[in-house]
């Protein structure tokens, strides 16, 4: 694309009616055949594809200048993708190692938050960390509030190592009591802008656009082909290929075991904890069938090692159901009349795996 | 099977949701619109940013039973004139159910609440259905506050609605922003339903419907009045009042408007004296209406932050660099596009006078 060609697609609106067309393309991916074939998941899946058309202008247009940057939230309660952590505040923000940033803010007082840079701004299929820093190895102001410097070359203090090939930086605020804790307020400014201003350009605006489209394609397609992977070992919940999750943004810190979830209403999953190792927290998840987290605003959809009923040996028994299972299993899952769905565990922060989250599949009435 | 959910399964409502996307563009291409490339590539983002401003509210934040505040205009969504002085929150409501605000004032020395109700469909307007200013509401020793939403009165502080009540708006005006406490809010309902319904097939097609419409219309909106104001350029289209509060204008606020086009050595000098008032401001907006970016740029002054002259009077200096002098707005990179000035709570609301000069007169 030439900047001539980028023009004359502005001026006669020919930029616009691409990225309609490519979205309309989009919505076939609803249409594949691995997809449930009922109203319900077919809706969920319309809707997920404008969550990822919002999460792709930010990040492709609205938040897509580097010399002039500014957090977004990729995720958030609701725009949500690839197993969303209910038990995370994301941050997204696009840079370009080349330049040098200033990110400052104030503590807060959620347990801990890592900021990590990564080599690429919207391709979740390649993002590799080009560095990473937490709460934990942090130097604080006695009033909580902190500066980092982001560059390419040493900083003295709190620095975030970029490589000239870093696009991205994204923010983890991990809660224990999402609704009892503070998060950190964070910002950042670009300190060596080349650009007197941010003014978009036919080329800005349309690349953008491209963008935008391509990452609602490219997410969907990668959610498909993703919960395929899962769907070979339905309610069980085996360590997951860390490599790949690694690649596709993942936490350094986090050990993932990622499925596929499938119960009849009478039924129900218990999944048995009973080799928690030393972890910062532990959580497992549910998603639905587009890997979007269930609604954790009102219902209890995710249990972690700050909100898990213990057993008196140390042992954490987990149900996912869609009938309350009664008081004995305080850690209820609530599917929420999805019949199928995605669903994540994490260890964090652990030196040592257990190979599985072991799991089995009872009806709601037979539990013991 | 309904219609709808055949439209959803098929596919349909995703194919017409992007042609109607599509006849958005129209908008951008009308013939009075700038043929610039910059103000092209701010119209079609524009668009980008109407559809995230239309999802939010058509289909995230729809459900009146589970209302949650958010933004209909910020730093990245900008719509019809968003003053760069506040703090926007919006939220869906309905006028038979009660609603509870509860939060904290904060310093912002203005903050307004108002429910709305469309009644485009009967007389092309938005009704204002109930007002709370934050003036006369009680508060708590420590800064907190509790406001009931309903249609009958209400013991303490109360903001009425109509049975078609369909909105609330709450408006927090800031004179520095960077060195006042922003207000915290949360609004519940209180006799809705006890958990979210999933979603369901024909819901998801309506609201995506009405997501569409809501580009178009709102596109179109301002495209129309920008064709007005363009007829008397670089001054102050003077309207009745009640043309803004029928649209969902503040009824505190006096509202000017005008097109402003300059050469790059041209500036456009707005004076006027200052009557008694709670606040004012001047901004700077491209031909879309939206804030030229106030992050970076000045694009706005008020009475706090303005310059005043020794008889109390106000200079504006709307151009595309500062030679210091008035009050400079930059119009940072664009030679069209909208202005606004706004008188809120005054005893007067004198027509500030405007007029176009070589910068190189004006030192």
């Amino acid at each position: 694309m030439t900047d001539q060609t980028a023009a004359d697609n502005m001026m006669s609106g020919k930029a616009w009616d691409d990225f309609c067309d490519a979205l309309k393309e989009a919505g076939k991916i609803v249409q594949r055949p691995e997809v449930p074939n009922d109203p319900f998941n077919k809706a969920l899946g319309y809707r997920f594809l404008t969550a990822l058309l919002r999460g792709g202008l930010e990040s492709a247009m609205h938040y897509a200048d580097p010399q002039f940057p500014g957090f977004f939230r990729l995720a958030d309660e609701t725009k949500k993708l690839l197993n969303d952590n209910p038990d995370n505040y994301y941050q997204n923000c696009v840079i370009d190692g080349r330049f040098d940033y200033r990110i400052y803010g104030t503590r807060g007082t959620v347990n801990w938050f890592s900021i990590g840079s990564k080599g690429s701004s919207t391709d979740v299929a390649v993002m590799v960390d080009t560095g990473y820093i937490d709460s934990r190895q942090m130097t604080f102001n006695p009033d909580g509030s902190f500066e980092i410097i982001a560059s390419a070359t040493k900083k003295d203090g709190n620095w975030l190592p970029l490589a000239p090939t870093s696009r991205s930086i994204i923010v983890r605020q991990t809660f224990g009591d999402r609704k009892a804790e503070k998060i950190a307020d964070i910002q950042i400014e670009c300190l060596n802008p080349e650009r007197p201003n941010n003014n978009p350009t036919p080329e800005s605006v349309e690349r953008g656009l491209i963008g935008a489209a391509s990452f609602v394609k490219n997410i969907g397609n990668m959610t498909i082909a993703w919960e395929e992977l899962y769907r070979k070992h339905i309610n069980q919940l085996p360590s997951d290929d860390q490599e790949r999750c690694q690649r596709a943004g993942g936490d350094a810190a986090i050990h993932y075991y990622q499925s596929y979830w499938k119960l009849a209403d009478d039924e129900a999953m218990l999944v048995t904890l009973d080799d928690i190792p030393e972890c910062q927290t532990w959580n497992l998840q549910l998603s639905n069938y587009w890997m979007e987290s269930l609604e954790y605003r009102f219902f209890k959809v995710c249990v972690n090692k700050h909100t898990a009923h213990y057993e008196p040996d140390g042992s954490v028994k987990i149900v996912i159901a869609n009938r309350d299972p009664g008081p004995k299993y305080p850690n209820w899952l609530n599917t929420l009349g999805h019949g199928e769905g995605g669903m994540l565990g994490r260890y964090v922060g652990a030196k040592v795996f257990p190979p599985e989250m072991k799991s089995q599949i009872l009806k709601v009435h037979e539990l013991p | 099977m309904s219609d709808a959910r055949s439209r959803v399964l098929s596919g349909k409502s995703w194919e017409d949701f992007c042609d109607s996307l599509k006849a958005a563009g129209q908008t951008i291409l009308r013939p009075e619109t700038p043929a610039t490339e910059i103000d092209r590539a701010e119209g079609f983002r524009y668009l980008t940013r109407l559809t995230r401003a239309a999802l939010e509210r058509m289909m995230e934040f729809a459900d009146p039973d589970f209302p949650v505040f958010y933004a209909l205009s910020h730093e990245t969504i900008k719509i019809g004139s968003d003053n760069p002085d506040n703090t926007y929150r919006n939220c869906v409501i309905s006028g038979d159910r009660d609603y509870r605000v509860t939060g904290t004032r904060g310093t912002a020395p203005l903050m307004t609440f108002g429910t709305k109700a469309e009644r485009y469909a009967i007389d092309g307007t938005q009704a204002s259905t109930g007002e709370l200013d934050s003036k006369f509401m009680e508060l708590a020793p420590d800064g907190s506050f509790e406001i009931i939403l309903s249609a009958t009165k209400k013991p303490g502080n109360w903001l009425p609605m109509a049975a078609d009540s369909s909105m609330l708006i709450v408006r927090e005006t800031h004179f520095d922003r960077k060195a006042e406490v922003p207000a915290h809010m949360t609004i519940e309902c209180l006799n809705g339903l006890a958990k979210p319904k999933p979603l369901d097939a024909a819901t998801f097609d309506s609201r995506l419907e009405s997501t569409a419409a809501f580009v178009n219309g709102t596109a179109k909106a301002f495209a129309e009045w920008m064709a007005i104001f363009k007829k008397t350029p670089n001054d102050w289209t003077v309207l009745p009042q009640s043309t803004w509060t029928n649209i969902g204008g503040d009824p505190n606020i006096f509202y000017l408007w005008a097109y402003w086009t300059l050469a790059p050595d041209e500036a456009l000098v707005i004076e006027t004296g200052i009557p008694a008032c709670d606040y004012w401001n001047c901004q700077v907006n491209n031909y879309w209406d939206e804030s030229l970016d106030y992050r970076y740029h000045p694009a706005h002054i008020n009475n706090h932050t303005a310059k005043y002259k020794t008889d109390g009077t106000v200079t504006v200096v709307i151009a595309a660099k500062d030679i210091g002098i008035g009050n400079f707005l930059d119009t940072a990179g664009h030679d069209n596009g909208c202005a606004m000035w706004r008188w809120v709570r005054s005893d007067a609301h004198p027509i500030p006078k405007c007029r176009v000069e070589k910068l190189a007169d004006l030192r």
